[in-house]
């Protein structure tokens, strides 16, 4: 008895590995019923990174003058250009005439001390 | 444009904080008076110095004496001023090592001449008791000392 079963089987084992073959690839009715026990769809990373950036659509931008910005950071350098330039102001230098070379000591305004 | 106006204005008055001086000034000549203060008053001078005294404030400098280097003409010094009036009194001052004073003299005020030189002489004379009081001469009929008269 279990020779011919045995028997059965090996004869029917051709027949199951066919690739057309409903025990292996089950019906579209089957698939519609299993479909939410399916796992969720693989995401290969290195998928996602080869793809191109989708380029930006060109907007129509306000013109950098019109920027509050701009000007804060305008005001800022030329106010802070001048404040510099008054700080290390200092007017010219007027020097007395140049001692006489025998003279022992020289000294007053203007001389180094 | 118009909000650079104001820094505009302000870099153009910048120049005109800047005032021009003028100067005054004054050579004197500094000496000793040899009647008063002889060779062995002099030989004793460790550092000599002139001070100059305005309305506002004094200054001084030093007249590079040196020891045993002084002689009677301490030379010409040289003092600017940019004060536009008042008078100027110049004071002379020699110290010796210890810084006793042995020299004395000034000026009478000198006044300010704007952007002329004025010159002036300036004399030192012996300061009260820079001088040590001249030893009393040995009496010629005391004895010489303890020994005197022991042979």
């Amino acid at each position: 008895m279990r020779i011919v079963a045995l028997a059965a089987v090996m004869a029917w084992a051709p027949a199951l590995a066919r690739a057309d073959s409903p025990l292996l690839h089950p019906s579209q009715r089957a698939l519609a019923a299993a479909g939410d026990d399916e796992p969720p769809p693989h995401a290969d990373p290195r998928a996602q990174k080869a793809t191109p950036a989708r380029k930006a659509e060109p907007e129509e931008e306000t013109p950098i003058y019109k920027k509050w910005w701009f000007w804060a950071l305008t005001g800022a350098v030329v106010g802070g250009t001048v404040i510099f330039g008054v700080a290390a102001f200092k007017p010219a230098q007027h020097l007395p005439a140049a001692c006489d070379p025998m003279a022992v000591a020289c000294f007053g305004d203007g001389r180094p001390p | 444009m118009i909000r650079l106006a104001p820094v505009a204005l302000a870099l153009a008055l910048l120049p005109a904080c800047d005032t021009p001086v003028t100067y005054s000034y004054f050579v004197i000549h500094a000496k000793l008076d040899p009647a008063s203060v002889d060779f062995e008053l002099i030989n004793r001078i460790e550092a000599c110095a002139v001070v100059a005294q305005t309305p506002q404030r004094e200054d001084s400098a030093d007249l590079r004496c040196r020891r045993h280097f002084v002689t009677n003409d301490l030379g010409n010094f040289e003092y600017t001023t940019a004060l536009t009036s008042g008078a100027i009194k110049f004071v002379l001052v020699a110290n010796d090592f210890n810084g006793v004073q042995l020299v004395h003299g000034e000026t009478a005020p000198l006044e300010i001449q704007v952007g002329k030189t004025v010159t002036a002489e300036l004399v030192g004379t012996a300061a009260p008791g820079a001088k040590p009081p001249p030893e009393p001469e040995p009496d010629a009929g005391a004895p010489a000392g303890p020994d005197a008269g022991i042979d």
